[in-house]
């Protein structure tokens, strides 16, 4: 709680510090460990990610954290975002492979979620080509299967 | 009130200690397989080896990102760029002090480097799908079709020139109900060709001869060319109107007669454009006659028996 409270300090102290930026990151990162993700997603939307470097990873987790609280469209948003900064690089590391399987299931539920069913189906499928043996491939198969 | 000037490597460093707490609290993270960080700067201020010394504070060496971070400083602004895309930027906006840009350049690598959570994302609703939802069904061919779709109505207008008794303008309008494709069908037509004009007993008399038809029509058909052939019946109205008379007088008279025609046409859209040839016998004589004025034999001359035509047109289909 110490890394938290210094970071509410440092806000107090300085609003608009040249690294506010990155203390708010922080913070939401704090928040997230504590288990606080509505905090931790209010700070997230205070954040102009897109100006901030390696933006996909917290473009990924804000939209899953939007998500989480039924936020769907905005959820909706960063997935996309995540997903067209991915495309040129998929494949080329781990992490950035990661990063897309996640987006496409993220946004195969969202887009469920807003009644975009022929969309949510193509992510899955998608999901299902590029990752048969992805985190989410067995479910993916089930529910494309099931509702084939 | 003056809002407090705090100095950069007062701010940087309370960060920085922020973060090593928060990474004590956190518990030890995944050590880096292949942890390489590679530190370029293009300054001595900071240079990349107080960036490397800032950073062991903040995140042990053993779990440094493998990337590449390139630094580009100014009197007043750094540039940091992470990894190989110029968009992975961050500028920051510094003082003078050395320590104070490596560390904070330190901290921003550590922020925007770091493993995050992976949330939930719960799991996408699927609508059973509508197209596997309705039973297979297969028609049968009379009923892909019904029969009262099997027609269609087709009105259509064109230009004619009718060619009997001198050559002359005309319109023709057409109303046809037509089976889809090639088959049987049936037609009625009206014509109005202009006037045509006969010299005889000193003056001029002029005739006009419109004719109504109905008719069977039988087509055959591509996707792209039709052909029709039709035979029928026409009835006719001619009226007559002299000029150039003592006494000019008109008249007029019924006929009746039978119809033949053929037209080539393609389909467009719903319309079809075609051209088409026809001739009708007249199977009543029809003649005009000059009487005298006073004594005399009466002058006549027989209107032409055969109307031929050529027409082009263009006809709308619908139900």
């Amino acid at each position: 709680m110490s890394a938290l409270a210094a970071l509410d300090d440092y806000r107090v102290r300085f609003p608009s510090g040249g690294l506010a930026p990155e203390a708010a990151m922080l913070r939401a990162e704090a928040l997230l460990q504590i288990g606080r993700k509505g905090d931790a997603l209010a700070e997230l939307d205070r954040l102009s990610l897109g100006q901030m470097p390696n933006s996909d990873e917290r473009y990924l987790l804000r939209g899953e954290l939007r998500a989480a609280v039924g936020r769907w469209r905005e959820a909706l948003g960063d997935f996309d975002v995540v997903l067209r900064g991915q495309q040129a690089e998929i494949g080329a590391t781990m992490k950035s492979r990661d990063r897309f399987e996640r987006a496409l299931w993220g946004r195969a539920l969202t887009r469920s979620r807003l009644g975009d069913d022929a969309g949510a189906r193509a992510d899955l499928q998608e999901c299902l080509s590029r990752f048969p043996r992805g985190r989410f491939a067995s479910e993916a198969t089930r529910l494309l299967g099931e509702h084939r | 009130m003056p809002a407090p000037r705090v100095r950069p490597l007062v701010l940087s460093a309370l960060l920085a200690a922020m973060l090593v707490a928060r990474r004590a609290e956190a518990g030890p993270d995944v050590p880096s397989a292949d942890g390489t960080l590679v530190i370029v700067s293009d300054s001595d201020c900071p240079s990349a080896e107080a960036v490397r010394e800032a950073l062991v504070d903040l995140r042990p060496v053993g779990q440094w990102p493998a990337l590449s971070v390139a630094i580009r400083a100014t009197s007043q602004m750094l540039v940091v760029e992470i990894g190989s895309q110029k968009t992975n930027s961050r500028q920051l906006t510094v003082g003078p002090d050395c320590a104070a840009r490596a560390t904070s350049v330190a901290l921003v690598i550590t922020t925007w480097t770091g493993e995050l959570p992976i949330e939930a994302a719960g799991t996408p609703v699927l609508q059973p799908s509508a197209v596997v939802m309705q039973p297979p069904t297969v028609k049968k061919p009379e009923e892909a079709i019904p029969e009262a779709d099997a027609r269609h109505s087709e009105m259509g207008a064109g230009l004619l020139a009718a060619i009997a008794g001198g050559i002359v303008p005309g319109v023709r309008v057409e109303f046809g109900r037509m089976r889809r494709g090639s088959g049987l069908g049936w037609r009625v037509d009206l014509t109005v060709p202009a006037a045509r004009q006969v010299n005889i007993g000193g003056g001029t008399t002029r005739w006009m001869r419109i004719s109504a038809g109905v008719g069977i029509d039988a087509r055959w058909a591509t996707r792209r060319f039709f052909v029709d052939g039709e035979l029928g019946g026409a009835a006719g109205l001619t009226f007559a109107w002299g000029r150039g008379y003592v006494a000019n007088q008109s008249d007029w008279s019924p006929a009746w007669g039978l119809d033949a025609g053929i037209r080539a046409g393609m389909p467009w859209g719903r319309t079809r454009l075609w051209v088409d040839l026809r001739a009708v016998k007249w199977l009543r004589e029809q003649s005009v006659q000059i009487d005298p004025v006073t004594t005399g034999t009466a002058t006549t001359a027989n209107l032409p028996s055969w109307d031929v035509q050529g027409s082009i047109g263009v006809s709308y289909v619908f139900q």
